[in-house]
């Protein structure tokens, strides 16, 4: 870049300003000759094959090793492609195995509408939704459906962590709180609470226990207070002749 | 039928199904949210803790029964489904027969509740709401009445602290988790099966990651279970009732209560799905609250447990487990017709749950 810091102040921004659109072009050539264009290109591809290779080698980037003083962004956006592409996958694994049922509750309809002719509509389809929901609750309880759901839900969740600390780490670069501080505060603030409370429910049942009134004194007899306080009169008569 | 006239009848058939579907269309467009009601018994607010809010029913009869009962409903949907409409409504119901109701609402978890537990749920929030009660009223117990998870909350707090509980009245409540098996219908127990064949850690997962367990995504459990009602109720189950006012009226107030899905705060989300549905610790006795653990054999109260025999959601043998570990020798168990929610909000079923409740509390109300 020119030294522009001994030239007048709007010539000087004017070469700043060519110099920085120079820069951008540099970028976006070597953008566009890049590997993200193949990259997108091959996830395109009909088929799929392309999204199982394009999926590994972005599991390899975002598996690397970490350098210390390279900023890993990069890394965690590879991860959360990653964990999309994986996303995907099962979701079709899913499909595929919600649509079983309907091939079964099909051919069983089919072999019922064969024999019994409904002339109402409503009787009709009343027959094939029976049908269709017995397939699809017996297709619930199936270990090839529990297995793909388990894995759709797993995908799901990996790749919604994917996208958070992708998230966390924009907005920790913009100063902004992020969703572990937030955790962090209302957990420590439930914490406090349930101290507090305790405490509170304490001091309610130690102030109850003290409330309890004492138990009532014995009755003294007539006499016997009498003779008590005729003991206590002559003890504090001072003694002939002690002044 | 000739091959003519079954084709004419098919096509009658659905003139008449356009035909509704454009009247209830003009009814639909002169419909606003606010007129769907659901949950609006007269009440007043009694207490706040945190987002729980403690209600008092307005009374409506002379009272028959003295001891204040408390609907206790669980984190999953709303306790607005025991008061879904005036002619369907539990909570009505049992205010026309003289009884001083309260209510528990848990308020709308978000993630900033995410640490809540069940011990705080049983020994904070409902202990609170038990002292407010006994404080009002005069009376130093009181009824519980819990309603799924509700009544898992209510059992705890019962076996913890049976010195503030009168009777216990628990509807549709899981016990034994395990149960299932026992019950031989196929579309009962499907949340028992999948809840069971995912890992501890899946679980952990689901909470450390979204903070709770998400009211969307329940429902779509829910929605799963009863899948071809699930995808016709827009459509084809739609044309019965759309051009029916009072009948449009009732779906939709359904619809809203439904929809009104607030999340399970994640730690006794856990709780929930990792100690009870997949480890059965309650069943088993070594469910611990606060390190006091929860011994069903404690209950040694009146206990009235009723459950619902088409009930896919909590199989009925889920709750009748609850007989055999039970302390007190006053158990009573009425099984009555109708599935999960049906038991609340069936036009069948209105009357039989109130009265079944109330002649078992004015029996025993001393």
């Amino acid at each position: 870049m020119s030294d522009t810091s001994k030239e007048p102040s709007l010539e000087a921004w004017t070469r700043l300003w060519a110099d920085a659109t120079s820069q951008g072009v540099k970028a976006t050539q070597a953008f566009t000759q890049s590997a993200w264009p193949f990259f997108i290109g091959r996830m395109a591809e009909p088929g799929g094959e392309g999204v199982n290779q394009m999926g590994e080698a972005i599991e390899r980037l975002a598996q690397g090793p970490r350098l210390s003083d390279v900023w890993d962004i990069d890394r965690k956006f590879y991860a959360a492609m990653a964990a999309w592409l994986d996303l995907r996958a099962k979701l079709a694994v899913y499909s595929t195995t919600t649509a079983t049922p309907w091939q079964s509750a099909l051919k069983r309809y089919s072999e019922t509408a064969e024999t019994e002719v409904d002339d109402d509509w409503r009787k009709a389809f009343g027959k094939w939704s029976a049908i269709a929901n017995e397939e699809m609750i017996r297709n619930q309880r199936s270990e090839g459906f529990l297995k793909a759901q388990r894995e759709l839900l797993r995908a799901t969740l990996e790749f919604k962590q994917k996208q958070q600390a992708l998230t966390e780490t924009m907005t920790t670069f913009l100063g902004l709180p992020t969703q572990q501080d937030l955790d962090e505060v209302t957990r420590q603030l439930t914490e406090l609470r349930r101290e507090v409370r305790a405490f509170v429910r304490e001091a309610k049942a130690e102030k109850q226990k003290g409330a309890v009134p004492a138990p009532a004194k014995p009755k003294v007899p007539a006499s016997a207070r009498t003779a008590a306080v005729k003991s206590t009169r002559s003890k504090s008569r001072p003694a002939p002749g002690s002044r | 039928m000739s091959h003519v006239d079954r084709i004419s009848k098919l096509m009658q058939g659905l003139t008449d199904a356009a035909g509704k579907v454009q009247k209830g269309a003009q009814l639909l467009s002169n419909i606003k949210d606010e007129d769907v009601e659901v949950g609006a018994t007269p009440k007043r607010l009694v207490m706040r803790r945190d987002k729980v809010e403690l209600h008092r029913y307005t009374p409506m009869a002379d009272q028959t029964v003295g001891t204040p009962m408390l609907v206790c409903y669980g984190l999953i949907g709303r306790y607005t489904m025991a008061d879904l409409q005036p002619d369907r409504s539990l909570v009505r119901a049992l205010l026309a027969k003289g009884i001083d109701l309260w209510v528990i609402d848990w308020g709308n978890p978000s993630r900033s509740e995410r640490w809540l537990s069940f011990d705080d749920y049983v020994n904070d929030y409902l202990a609170a709401a038990v002292e407010r009660m006994c404080a009002e009223t005069g009376h130093d117990k009181v009824t519980l009445l819990g309603i799924c998870e509700g009544g898992v909350f209510t059992t705890c707090y019962a076996a913890l602290h049976p010195d503030k509980v009168r009777n216990l009245v628990l509807t549709i409540t899981p016990i034994d988790f395990h149960a299932d098996g026992a019950d031989k219908a196929e579309h009962h127990g499907f949340l028992n099966i999948w809840t069971r064949s995912l890992d501890p850690s899946d679980i952990d997962k689901m909470v450390d990651v979204l903070g709770v367990v998400p009211g969307e995504f329940m429902s779509s459990v829910f929605s799963m279970m009863t899948p071809m009602r699930s995808l016709t109720k827009y459509n084809v189950d739609l044309v019965d009732v759309i051009d029916d006012e009072a009948k449009l009226m009732n779906f939709l107030r359904m619809e809203k209560w439904l929809a009104d899905r607030p999340h399970h705060p994640g730690v006794a989300g856990k709780q929930w799905l990792k100690e009870l549905y997949q480890e059965n610790r309650l069943f088993d006795g070594t469910f611990e609250l606060d390190g006091r653990t929860v011994k069903l054999g404690d209950l040694k109260m009146p206990v009235l447990n009723v459950f619902a025999l088409d009930d896919h959601i909590i199989p009925p043998t889920c709750s009748q487990a609850l007989g055999r570990k039970v302390g007190t020798k006053d158990y009573t168990e009425i099984a009555l017709p109708g599935g999960h929610v049906g038991l609340f909000v069936s036009s069948k079923s209105q009357g039989a749950l109130s009265q079944s409740i109330s002649d078992w509390l004015k029996a025993r109300d001393s």
